[in-house]
């Protein structure tokens, strides 16, 4: 097994020389992080430990002192500046010294799920140093930057020195090899999406939250589950009596007391529908609960941690917490909890049927596409053309566009599987452009390709392929639309104002917050960046945003 | 086969022992052989394309199959695999157990699928590869074992071995 070894690089304790304009730079930053610490590396913690750079992936120059930091990263001024997870290291390099004007930025991690998203699900720098450079990358050594506490620094001894070279040299040699794979295609998204997106993401605001509504939510439903639990003649918390009480007093037979199960029998059993109930309250209670509030920092906000494009499709993941899972229609309280700060306001703007967009431009299908320009809303429209409500066409549209079996859509609808195959029909009758190239999906093996080019890499061994192969192009369009979007209001947004306002995304919306002064002008330039992302992704196709403004997230979806 | 510490029945292992090319699987599941039928599907057909007949390897298993895997019985299922590595001029180790136990406990599959490894046993063979369990294409990507595959092959070609 290939290791790296001693003499695979040369590293130098001492700030590097100008590189020359144009030169591929690879860094990398090691912090000093305690236990507690390292699970919120999204936000500015840790103490500086050491900072290396390489241009030529063999010599490489590391720095310990953070008063170096500033004269290093100005040498590397004008370059292409590559890392592996480059948002943690420019999160933090911006929190001591100010960025010098930066030809480029790439991100080996982002950029390899661009080239192989879906095909791989892993990439870290250990993922790919052995896919790349059939290299085994240990990682003991990072181990040593976990303290005790920040007054208990360790001396950073040569071990370490190399382990932070070694990283910064592996970084610039993976990116050779990417680059030899990339098309023009990927080099265009990098470039265009996801690229600007990583760094607006990076200046995303924290929400600010209403701590004491949050409060008095979380109360409130302890309460509503008090009094719910009291209802039933069994603990409802116990698997063993709901069977019980299932088999013993309703003559139910079952196995299980899951969700499916349950569902089931709820039609005939109200009182099997109140323990859904149930059981959905808790999980809100305990999804959103008193942690969200020690999670509220100094200036009132909760700030999530972005990953720009984590799903294979290239969508946008939040997490530490998830902000964009906040329900909206069954417990819209809790948007009511994320406001604006005083004197500020709420600006949301959201696509409107934004994959139904996509999906005319993908298929185009000639119905859909003369119905996409005919005034009035699409669902309500296509309701007209198969004989259905605005609410059930919304559901069936959706469903086909996720790919979704006549199983699954019978279940969703609560009918019976031979009618939503009859509805699923009906509806290719009448879209058989959509029917064709959803087959001509279902047949690819390798990977299918969004509206701008991303694509997301097929398994024909797994059993959800054929319906991967149809709803990753039709989410990873969105996805793209709305990246860029994001990209192109940061770029003329930072052309004005120093701070970025947007603190959400979640898929076709984006939330900012401004002061009320700016409000009107926010909402233009959010209008159209989102209506020029549209134009650029589904050229051809009209897309239609709403923006809004209000004092609370809820007031503007 | 029974294990003759706990008596259990193992997996006899598949294909003609002269063959130069040994697979080891984790834990097999309820087909009777080292790998099932939905896996050997997927082994056949993507080693088929890089020219290796999965037909012509030896298969066989190492897990411990035991609670807490009892010494006795891994020592036995150590020495059945030393007969079965015996002579091999490849041996590819498919899963988190192979690759543990050849890497002397050291590694995990994920940290080193797809590159060549030295076997910390009293045994060994010219090439030694990790993969990830070929059963993990039905939930994941495709990749990491078509690149596992890929470099077997080309580590086979090298030596002269397809």
């Amino acid at each position: 097994m290939k290791k790296i070894s001693i003499s695979d690089i040369v590293y130098t304790n001492q700030v590097p020389p100008k590189f020359p304009a144009g030169s591929q730079i690879a860094y990398d930053l090691e912090i000093w992080v305690t236990k507690e610490d390292s699970q919120k590396l999204h936000r500015p913690v840790g103490e500086f430990a050491s900072f290396a750079v390489t241009d030529d992936g063999y010599n490489v120059y590391v720095i310990t002192e953070p008063e170096n930091l500033q004269e290093t990263v100005n040498n590397m001024r004008d370059c292409t500046w590559i890392a592996q997870n480059a948002s943690f290291d420019l999160k933090q390099i911006s929190r001591w010294v100010e960025i010098p004007p930066v030809q480029e930025h790439f991100c080996t991690m982002l950029f390899d799920r661009i080239l192989w998203g879906g095909f791989f699900d892993h990439f870290s720098l250990k993922d790919l140093a052995r896919r790349y450079l059939e290299l085994y990358l240990s990682k003991e050594a990072r181990n040593a930057y976990q303290v005790e506490s920040y007054s208990q620094i360790p001396f950073m001894d040569g071990e370490m020195l190399f382990y932070n070279a070694m990283d910064a040299a592996i970084t610039w040699k993976i990116f050779q090899e990417q680059l030899k794979r990339a098309k023009d295609d990927h080099l265009k998204l990098w470039r265009e999406v996801d690229g600007p997106a990583m760094l607006a993401f990076l200046e995303f605001k924290g929400v600010f939250i209403d701590r004491d509504r949050w409060i008095e939510i979380f109360e409130e439903n302890g309460k509503k589950l008090e009094e719910l639990a009291g209802t039933f003649p069994f603990n409802p918390n116990a698997p063993a009596q709901v069977k019980e009480y299932c088999n013993n007093t309703l003559k139910l037979k079952i196995d299980s007391t899951g969700a499916r199960v349950i569902t089931k029998h709820a039609k005939k059993h109200q009182i099997l529908a109140d323990l859904l109930s149930y059981r959905k309250l808790e999980k809100r209670r305990s999804t959103y609960g008193m942690n969200w509030i020690e999670m509220i920092e100094e200036d009132g906000r909760i700030y999530s941690s972005w990953d720009v494009n984590r799903a294979e499709s290239g969508r946008v993941a939040s997490s530490n917490p998830n902000l964009q899972t906040i329900p909206v229609r069954d417990t819209p309280e809790y948007r009511e909890c994320i406001i604006a700060a005083p004197g500020n306001v709420i600006i949301g703007g959201d696509y409107a049927q934004q994959e139904i967009r996509t999906m005319a431009y993908l298929s185009k299908d000639e119905n859909l596409l003369k119905l996409l320009k005919e005034d009035g809303d699409i669902y309500t429209n296509i309701a007209k053309e198969i004989n259905k409500t605005r609410r059930e066409t919304k559901d069936i549209v959706l469903g086909i566009q996720y790919g979704m079996s006549p199983y699954g859509l019978a279940k969703m609808l609560g009918i019976e599987k031979k009618e939503a195959e009859a509805i699923i029909y009906e509806f290719f009758q009448k879209f058989y452009g959509v029917y064709q190239w959803s087959l001509k999906q279902e047949n690819r093996k390798t990977f299918v390709t969004t509206a701008y080019g991303r694509r997301c890499w097929l398994n024909p061994y797994n059993s959800q392929h054929k319906r991967n192969a149809i709803n990753n192009p039709n989410q990873g369009s969105a996805a793209d639309m709305t990246k860029m979007a994001i990209a192109i209001f940061h770029r003329e947004w930072r052309k004005t104002f120093p701070v970025f306002p947007l603190i959400l995304q979640i898929h076709d919306e984006l939330v900012a917050e401004v002061k009320e002064e700016f409000a009107e002008f926010c909402q233009g330039v959010m209008e159209s960046s989102m209506i020029m992302a549209g134009e650029k992704i589904i050229p051809g196709i009209p897309v239609k945003i709403e923006v809004k403004i209000g004092k609370k997230w809820s007031d503007v979806h | 086969m029974k294990c003759p510490s706990c008596n259990k029945e193992l997996i006899l292992p598949t294909g003609f022992e002269e063959f130069p090319i040994l697979i080891v699987g984790n834990e097999p599941g309820n087909e009777n052989k080292p790998f099932d039928r939905n896996t050997s599907r997927i082994l056949f057909a993507e080693l088929g394309k890089l020219g290796i007949d999965l037909n012509s390897c030896r298969k066989t298993n190492y897990w411990m199959h035991s609670r807490n895997g009892k010494l006795n019985c891994r020592k036995f299922m150590e020495a059945q695999l030393a007969k079965e590595a015996k002579g091999k001029k490849a041996i590819l180790l498919m899963g988190a157990e192979p690759v543990n136990y050849f890497s002397g406990r050291k590694l995990g599959v994920s940290e080193v699928t797809s590159l060549r490894i030295e076997s910390e046993t009293s045994f060994s063979a010219p090439i030694i590869m990790a993969s990830v369990n070929p059963s993990e294409a039905f939930r994941k990507g495709i990749g990491e074992l078509r690149l596992a595959l890929k470099r077997f092959a080309n580590a086979l070609e090298q030596e002269g071995i397809l």
